[in-house]
């Protein structure tokens, strides 16, 4: 499903990424660990199609198709989904607004009819429900106020209501406790199929006691430097990222 | 002279000395131009060479919604040095309608003053008095939007508002005339102690827009809080000046507007707050924010603040915004496009403003016209 190949990307003169590739087959859920400021970020912004960051070198294949061609709206549209590490906070813009303008979007790039706001309405309603939200929040701004628990819980009410084939997820069980961290991996799990892949950056093992990874990568100096089983989640939460940074 | 001449035939006998005295003051002074130091950004100079006639009452400009208020003929209050001293003239020269009430006690249901004219080169110039006596309560709405077939048309206005001790006056003026219009409109208002008057103006239209806002806080106690939203598009321009006189102690203003110009539109502010000799405890704060939306807009934003009092608590400033670029991308990650984003983004600008809205009709009707309005405008500029 996602195919990354000898990818370097810049940010400013700043070298992020150095040669990563990594490949994610449909059904897959790999976690990305690593230490601050190794390029786990950038990554997952570069996939979702942030304009800070500048592609110098590599590939990156999405159902076969050149990802970096895409408008982030049309890699949104085609299923791709990132889950902010930092979410926006938008003031005016109700979160229904922006479900359904979500949601439409989609529809309408699948050449499928809108949704009627009677099963719109009822859709979300169930969704915020999963992610023991507050209904009222549809009617508040997007992220406005919210804690940072929210912000992670709205990011997965985002996620449930476009159903995407590739989620992408940035330390989004970073600031949160634990009944939220429940929630948020529930929602994962909750879309957990066959016909899609799941990348969960993270920087602690504790969410992967929650979503079980099949692989785990260690992404260091900007390359994948070492992958396995999900236990090397536990060996790395047991020896911390020094041994691995010593050897990139 | 022929100009009022051709008009006399519908001002009472009675007033023409004084109405002819008028029009020779307008005549001499001239439409506004920016030589006069409060029309820094505007010249109506081109008006010269238009002519209008009276509008035929068919379309009755004013009523009022708790029951046809009887139309008075306004008495002409004395001269005073108005800032916009030509446009005032002009106004008394032909002045003979428009609502003059004294409210008593709590109206539950809006008035409705509406500005509207119908047809091509029509003028319309109305004087209203309003006034509220102690304690009363009441909701206000001006409305101008084009009448049938209007274009080209010309409307003045005099608006002056006394609100008596604990009284609470909720105005609200909607300006979306057509995009040939000229209107020049001034309020002033007197606010008495332990009273509140809140405005909430809308500009969405007009060729030439002037609108003079005076407010004085003339006893301990008393509030004005405003808020503007001005989101033009085309070859709108909205110029806009409100003074307010705090002139007793512990009064508060409040002022916000929101200011979006796109196309080849002009909006401009002075806000400027006075506080004067005495008037301790003074609470005051003057915020502006605009936003472009193409290179060839314009916004001048001025907001201004004397004081001449100790013990006073003022802020005021002006932003100029670009459109937030994080949330532009967070809303594009989602499937909207870069167009979308910034129509939903600046929408939210105008929110804050269309959230002080009291009559929720209304806000629903402000909410759809800004949205076309901003997506009309970013899909002509869009890639």
């Amino acid at each position: 499903m996602l195919v990354i190949e000898n990818l370097h990307a810049d940010i400013g003169s700043k070298s992020i990424l150095k040669g990563l590739s990594l490949a994610v087959n449909a059904g897959e859920v790999h976690a990305i660990m690593g230490p601050n400021g190794a390029g786990k970020s950038t990554l997952a912004k570069l996939l979702a199609g942030h304009e800070d960051y500048v592609v110098t070198g590599g590939t990156v294949r999405y159902r076969g198709e050149d990802l970096l061609a895409l408008e982030p709206e049309v890699r949104a549209r085609s299923g791709v989904f990132l889950s902010f590490q930092y979410p926006v906070e938008i003031p005016g813009v109700s979160n229904t607004t922006l479900l359904k303008a979500a949601l439409n979007a989609k529809l309408k790039h699948e050449d499928k009819p809108e949704m009627d706001a009677g099963s719109f309405l009822a859709f979300v309603k169930q969704k915020v429900k999963q992610v023991a939200m507050e209904p009222k929040m549809l009617q508040r701004g997007v992220n406005e106020g919210f804690s940072g628990g929210e912000k992670k819980r709205n990011e997965i009410l985002q996620m449930l209501v476009l159903e995407p084939t590739l989620m992408l997820l940035d330390e989004t069980d970073s600031g949160l406790d634990i009944d939220a961290l429940k929630v948020v991996a529930d929602g994962i799990n909750a879309l957990r199929s066959p016909e899609r892949a799941t990348v969960l950056v993270t920087h602690y093992q504790r969410l992967l006691d929650y979503v079980k990874p099949d692989f785990v990568h260690v992404l260091a100096g900007g390359r994948i430097v070492k992958s396995g089983g999900p236990e090397l989640a536990l060996e790395l939460e047991e020896k911390g990222y020094g041994w691995l940074e010593a050897a990139a | 002279m022929n100009f009022f001449d051709s008009c006399r035939n519908s001002i009472p006998q009675d007033q023409h000395a004084q109405r002819v005295d008028a029009f020779a003051r307008f005549e001499a002074a001239g439409w506004p131009t920016p030589e006069l130091e409060s029309w820094h950004y505007s010249d109506w100079s081109g008006l010269a060479e238009q002519s209008f006639a009276i509008a035929k009452p068919a379309l009755d400009p004013v009523f009022a919604l708790d029951r046809a208020q009887p139309l008075t003929l306004v008495a002409l209050d004395p001269v005073q040095t108005a800032t916009h001293f030509a446009l005032d003239a002009l106004n008394r020269a032909f002045a003979k309608q428009g609502v003059d009430k004294t409210i008593d006690g709590v109206a539950n249901i809006p008035f409705l003053i509406t500005h509207a004219l119908a047809g091509e080169q029509t003028m319309r110039h109305l004087r209203h008095r309003l006034a509220l006596s102690a304690g009363a309560k009441a909701t206000v709405l001006i409305w101008d939007a084009p009448g049938a077939g209007e274009s080209d048309t010309l409307l003045t206005a005099v608006l002056t508002l006394t609100l008596a001790a604990g009284s609470h006056l909720t105005l609200i003026r909607v300006q979306d005339a057509d995009p040939k219009a000229t209107r020049a409109l001034h309020l002033k208002a007197h606010v008495a102690a332990d009273a509140t008057l809140e405005m909430v103006q809308l500009d969405f239209g007009g060729a030439r827009v002037r609108q003079e806002t005076e407010v004085t806080l003339a006893e301990p106690g008393a509030r004005f809080e405003q808020t503007g939203l001005a989101a033009l598009t085309g070859k709108s321009r909205v110029d806009q000046r409100s003074h307010v006189w705090h002139a007793a102690p512990r009064c508060t203003s409040r002022s916000s507007a929101r200011l979006i110009a796109a196309s080849t539109s002009k909006a401009i502010l002075n806000a400027k707050v006075q506080v004067q000799p005495g008037a301790a405890k003074t609470d005051s704060e003057t915020r502006i924010a605009s936003l472009l939306l193409s290179d060839k807009a314009e916004i001048d934003a001025k907001p201004e603040l004397e004081i001449y009092a100790d013990d006073v608590q003022c802020a005021h400033g002006a932003t100029f915004g670009q459109l937030d670029e994080d949330a532009a991308f967070y809303l594009r990650s989602r499937g909207l496009s870069a167009a979308e984003a910034q129509s939903l983004l600046t929408q939210a600008f105008a929110q804050a403003a269309l959230d002080r809205l009291p009559l929720p009709g209304l806000k629903d009707w402000a909410e759809q016209r800004v949205s076309s309005l901003l997506m009309a405008s970013v899909a002509a500029v869009a890639p």
